[in-house]
């Protein structure tokens, strides 16, 4: 197990996400995390982060808490945040910069043509259109580096269109790394076409997950041939969870 | 070309007032109470030696010194009111009430405390200029947002790191426009201080014209006090399309 959440419980303020929920990922593969708009799945990635620090239970890295343990998780955000100031490749450099690492720029123009963005390195992101912005902000998470990577719903921002070619560009990257990715998402299809397996996210305040093995869909037309599995996840996500 | 087009209907108004000036002038025919801008042109040209090489130098140094302390003493005020939010609570306040003092009521102390040197002017330039400066740059750091400050974090960026990479790029924008609107404020800072009290400078010798009642002498000063202000801030606008070519293309 890469990732482990013993008895976590959290809010803000007085007001509980999560509730002493346990749950533990394993290495290598996607997990998808689904869970209705406004349930705590960035909230969860907060916690991953450092950003929030759980009120009571334990986060475990690798089997050790992980406070006290730098740079576990490199963090796809929701919108891609890229800085307008800096070209494609400056925004992937800027992981590299952070780390003062000398050969950061000829890493970056790799990166930059492992997600097809070769001949687009001196471009602003002001010139590239949402999927090439979100394929940049891939690039500079994989520059982050580290095994684990949390993308934070990376495609609800775009079209249905670009956002399918971008799912499937996924799969195929996801192919060639060596991670273990958590997938924020309230789609269902994308979580079942992604993910290995999937995290529903119960109740409100979140007192649990329940899990299915989705390891079997592969392709776009694998959904419809596990079409109960769906009608239950999704029965599940309306009823706060209950199957 | 293109831009000569665009701006075509400005000169034409400009043109118009200019004209319009030199008959209204011409009709009073009274050079001491209005006089005309070919009578300024010319004594402009008559007094090109004291002008140019004493008086238009002294006041662009005064100009310059007042927009560099502004400068650099609005980013230190703007990065510790960033950084501290005791320090905001302490300084910004007091910042704006500043704006309310009439410096022109009091710059004559100036004139008492530091002489009739140079340094007198600076502070009356230093004082009308580091406040849209200091305000412009707080606002613009204040500007970048929590979540992309977050991001960095999560990529292990310290706060200074954050500052320098994230902050103040995001700050240039502002930053810039507040040192255009500053160059005017601090050219007529500088002018007052002269008027005020000094030996040299464009506002000393428009209030000398003025005791001779020469009327175009008086005006010879102001048009080269705007000319200078005009020629300033093209140079700070070159740097700012320099730098901040990302916006060109948004
Ligand atoms: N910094 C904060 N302070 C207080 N409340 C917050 C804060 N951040 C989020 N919340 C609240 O906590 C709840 C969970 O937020 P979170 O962003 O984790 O939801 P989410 O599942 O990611 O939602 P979405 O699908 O809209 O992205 C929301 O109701 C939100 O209003
Ligand atoms: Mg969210």
């Amino acid at each position: 197990m890469i990732l482990e959440f013993e008895n976590v419980t959290f809010g803000y303020g007085d007001r509980l996400i999560l509730e002493n929920i346990s749950f533990s990922i394993p290495k290598g593969g996607i997990t998808a995390i689904i869970g209705p708009s406004g349930c705590g799945k960035s909230t969860l990635f907060r916690l991953i982060n450092g950003l929030e620090k759980a009120q009571s239970g334990r986060i475990l890295y690798q089997g050790r808490p992980i406070e006290g343990q730098k740079g576990i998780a490199a963090f796809m955000p929701q919108r891609d945040l890229l800085m307008p100031w800096r070209t494609a490749l400056k925004n992937v450099t800027l992981a590299f910069e952070l780390k003062k690492r000398r050969d950061g720029k000829q890493a970056a123009y790799e990166l930059l043509e492992r997600v097809g963005l070769k001949g687009y390195e001196n471009v602003y992101p002001s010139e590239l259109s949402g999927g090439m912005r979100q394929r940049v902000s891939f690039a500079r998470t994989l520059a982050v580096g580290g095994e684990l990577m949390l993308l934070d719903e990376p495609f609800s921002a775009l079209d249905s269109l670009t956002r399918a070619n971008m799912q499937d560009w996924l799969v195929s990257q996801m192919k060639q790394l060596d991670k273990t990715v958590l997938l924020v998402t309230h789609d269902i299809d994308e979580a079942m076409l992604l993910g290995d397996r999937v995290l529903l996210m119960k109740g409100s305040p979140v007192g649990g997950m329940l899990s299915a093995d989705v390891s079997q869909i592969a392709v776009r037309e694998d959904i419809y041939k596990a079409a109960k599995l769906r009608t239950e996840l999704l029965d599940a996500l309306e009823n706060g969870g209950e199957r | 070309m293109k831009k000569f087009r665009k701006h075509l209907p400005a000169y034409i108004t400009a043109a118009a007032l200019l004209i319009l000036w030199q008959v209204i002038a011409m009709l009073i025919n009274a050079a001491y109470i209005l006089p005309s801008p070919v009578q300024i042109a010319v004594r402009i040209w008559e007094l090109r030696e004291p002008l140019f090489t004493v008086h238009t130098p002294y006041t662009m140094l005064v100009t310059l010194l007042g927009l560099l302390i502004s400068v650099v003493l609005g980013i230190a005020l703007a990065a510790l009111m960033d950084r501290f939010e005791t320090a905001e609570r302490a300084l910004y306040p007091v910042i704006v009430t500043t704006q309310t003092i009439p410096i022109t009521a009091i710059a004559p102390l100036f004139v008492l405390w530091l002489g009739y040197g140079i340094w007198s002017k600076v502070l009356v330039s230093v004082i009308i200029t580091f406040f849209p400066i200091t305000v412009s740059l707080h606002d613009g750091l204040r500007s970048s947002k929590r979540e992309s400050e977050e991001l960095l974090q999560t990529m292990g960026a310290s706060r200074t790191a954050i500052f320098f990479k994230l902050k103040l790029p995001g700050a240039l924008p502002s930053f810039f426009s507040a040192i255009k609107m500053a160059v005017p404020l601090s050219i007529i800072g500088a002018a007052m201080g002269e008027w005020l009290g000094s030996q040299s400078g464009l506002g000393y010798f428009s209030k000398r014209m003025m005791t001779q009642l020469d009327g175009a002498g008086v005006f010879a000063p102001v048009v080269i006090l705007a000319v200078c202000a005009m020629l300033v801030v093209a140079v700070i606008s070159f740097f700012e399309r320099k730098l901040l070519k990302w916006r060109k293309e948004m």
